[in-house]
């Protein structure tokens, strides 16, 4: 993946819109991130937006909460 | 023992005064954990209510348009009533002439923030669409915020943002 993104001088800056909280504990909690991302590319200098629907499940290690899993909502 | 009536009684006062602080705190915790059960109910209410509302609100069916928008009437409220009453209206012509139908379905649902009586709720809501224009079926993968309050015994939409 390095190698493809720098030969296509790809770069991808990301605006999380909402993030909401589907089902949580005291040490787990599964959350929804919707975020946009303008992804540039040697075809896109000017940038592309994308929509992204993520989940994220989170748990807590050591103080910190941490992802777990990541996933792209279909 | 007249000394006993007489003599200050700091312990007393402090003792006092350690009760009052007590049962402060604990009308404090009692409220704090009051408020808190409170929003977790509504957060669970309102996330069930806005999964339904989606799907009849989002979803219709040239066939039987006019019951569509009846049964999508009944999962909203004050300002969103008016625009879902408007838009489905417009709608309606272009719906019939191009056979259009669409079911939405609610693939994850989550609460972005939570008071007693109001609750956002972020929704991806996917509509299935067929139409005489589109060959076999399109889906379109929406993000929805839905704003839930409470009316008419229930949780309603209030507010409808698609992102």
């Amino acid at each position: 993946m390095r190698a493809a993104v720098v030969e296509n001088k790809v770069s991808s800056t990301g605006t999380i819109l909402r993030a909401a909280i589907v089902s949580a504990d005291l040490d787990s909690a599964v959350v929804l991130v919707a975020m946009d991302a303008s992804v540039k590319n040697v075809g896109a200098p000017e940038g592309r937006l994308s929509h992204y629907r993520i989940q994220v499940d989170v748990v807590l290690d050591g103080g910190r909460w941490l992802v777990s899993r990541l996933q792209f909502v279909g | 023992m007249r000394w006993l009536t007489r003599r200050p009684r700091p312990l007393v006062l402090v003792l006092s005064a350690t009760v009052v602080l007590m049962l402060g705190l604990a009308g404090a915790a009692w409220h704090a954990a009051d408020r808190a059960q409170r929003e977790d109910r509504a957060s669970t209410e309102a996330l069930a209510a806005a999964t339904a509302a989606s799907q009849a609100v989002f979803s219709y069916d040239y066939r039987n348009f006019d019951a569509s928008v009846a049964n999508g009437r009944q999962f909203v409220t004050g300002d969103f009533a008016k625009e879902y009453a408007e838009t489905t209206a417009e709608l309606k012509a272009a719906v019939e002439k191009e056979h259009a139908i669409v079911r939405a379905e609610v693939s994850a649902a989550g609460v972005v923030e939570a008071a007693p009586d109001r609750v956002e709720v972020l929704l991806y809501v996917n509509q299935y669409r067929r139409n005489v224009n589109i060959t076999g079926e399109k889906v379109d993968q929406n993000r929805v915020v839905l704003t839930m309050v409470p009316a008419d015994g229930g949780w309603r939409v209030v507010h409808a943002l698609a992102m």
